[in-house]
């Protein structure tokens, strides 16, 4: 039987019962299979390895034909996998991966061959084998090695706000105890930030979640509905402004249980996001609380720079904030935010 | 009359560069910015006094820092990037001679670059 015979034969016909069978097998893998003759620089290919390198017709097959498709890249480690293959103080092994052209036109796909060279007193006779198109599986290797790395980046992104937060802290903390519960909730609440960021996908996140999310720390469902009150559009944070929105929210909140409008029983906080100029107006006002006091304590340090500075940088914005005769009231105006999708 | 040493600060993780500002203050070190972004930091080259720059390599949506870099280069002033990437940090050759911190940064290392460097501007 001839190479010719074997391609232009269907499968069905193939008398011989282990022939037809791995014929079958090979064909539903996707397998090609080759044998390159050495001593005359002559290769046999099936259909399928015709078909990656894009080369048909019975054009006799040269070593410089097979390496033309291959990426010039790959071509240095193409020659070395071969020159190890075919070398009689070796283990006549061949097996490599490399990225080929086809002659033909087409995308480029990742090649995997595998092949044993035999020997007749230690000169190459024949190397046989495979090849595979194996692209999914690099494009799949290749994904998951951005992902890792991405992951990476977060995972130190994040240590480092850590180490931020932990260093912010002192200014205002009067004692270990009070330094270690100020960065404990500080530290749960860039946590609570993340699991928006992980439920999300790390895509925008709704400015209504991030609130219900820094005020259950401290309040029950109930509470929440009754005493944090919002009017207006719900809209959506950047992903990279998620963690700072989280945190000065988280402030507001501590602020108001400490000093504010949540250090009473009857006390309320109004949380508004109107447009207004091009703009939006983000409001935190407190009322019915106890007489409103400038901040003090440990809150002064790291609440008051995260709400004065930090986070208007983060959202090109500007903040105020009043001490008004009703209580504590903090306004943030910014640039317009995308509405929250439906 | 010696003046403070000022050092201009980029980096788009505000939390991080407050930290910072915070920590180079304690050291009797005046902190231009921070900028969170290289436009607004080039804005400032011109305009500001500093002796020392800190630049974040990664600012968020693709953008680096090399421009606000190369504006040093130009100037002959001191700076080193800081970068949570590590080695794998996408900067070109040109920069193959300045000095790199990974986050988070060593205060002490940070600080004894600084003074290196300013040193000459204070006296």
């Amino acid at each position: 039987m001839t190479e010719n015979d074997l391609k232009q034969r269907p499968v069905a016909d193939i008398a011989d019962p282990t022939e037809r069978r791995i014929q079958a097998a090979l064909r539903a893998a996707r397998i090609g299979v080759f044998e390159f003759e050495p001593q005359t620089n002559t290769a046999f290919w099936d259909e399928r390895v015709r078909e990656l390198w894009g080369i048909s017709g019975n054009d006799r097959i040269t070593y410089e034909m097979v390496l033309a498709q291959v990426h010039p890249d790959d071509r240095a480690l193409h020659d070395a996998g071969t020159a190890k293959a075919l070398d009689p103080d070796g283990d006549g092994r061949m097996d490599m991966t490399y990225r080929v052209s086809p002659k033909s036109g087409g995308p480029m796909r990742w090649i995997r061959a595998e092949a044993e060279c035999a020997f007749e007193n230690g000169i190459p006779m024949r190397l046989v084998g495979t090849v595979k198109d194996v692209t999914e599986q690099r494009e799949a290797a290749e994904r998951n090695r951005l992902l890792v790395n991405e992951l990476q980046h977060r995972v130190k992104n994040t240590l480092a706000t850590a180490v931020a937060v932990v260093s912010l802290s002192r200014e205002g903390a009067d004692g270990i105890d009070t330094y270690f519960s100020a960065v404990d909730e500080r530290l749960r609440a860039l946590s609570a930030s993340h699991d928006l960021l992980r439920r999300t996908d790390w895509s925008p996140v709704a400015l209504t979640d991030l609130l219900r999310s820094a005020a259950m720390t401290l309040l029950s469902p109930e509470e929440y509905r009754q005493r944090i009150l919002f009017s207006g559009d719900d809209v959506e944070f950047p992903a990279k402004a998620v963690m700072t929105m989280g945190m000065a929210l988280h402030e507001l909140v501590v602020n108001a249980a400490k000093h504010g409008a949540l250090s009473n029983q009857d006390g309320r906080i109004d949380v508004t996001l109107q447009s207004a100029n091009g703009g939006d107006i983000l409001t935190w006002t407190e009322s019915a609380g106890p007489e409103p006091t400038e901040i003090t304590g440990r809150q002064s340090g790291f609440g008051t720079l995260l709400l004065k500075e930090i986070l208007p940088l983060e959202l090109s914005g500007k903040s105020a904030l009043a001490y008004g005769a009703d209580g504590f009231e903090y306004n943030l105006t910014v640039p317009s935010l995308e509405r929250r999708r439906a | 009359m010696t003046h403070p040493t000022r050092v201009l600060v980029l980096e788009d993780q505000l939390l991080l560069a407050f930290a910072l500002k915070a920590m180079l203050g304690e050291n009797d070190i005046e902190t231009v910015g921070p900028f969170a972004n290289a436009q607004s930091a080039l804005a400032a080259l011109d305009e500001e006094e500093f002796h020392f720059a800190l630049l974040d390599v990664n600012l968020g949506d693709g953008e680096t820092s090399t421009p606000v870099a190369d504006a040093l280069l130009i100037r002959e002033k001191p700076f080193v990037f800081v970068t949570g990437y590590g080695s794998a940090a996408p900067l070109p050759p040109r920069f193959d001679h300045v000095d790199r911190f990974l986050k988070p940064v060593n205060v002490q290392r940070l600080l004894a670059a600084i003074n290196q460097t300013s040193a000459g501007v204070q006296s």
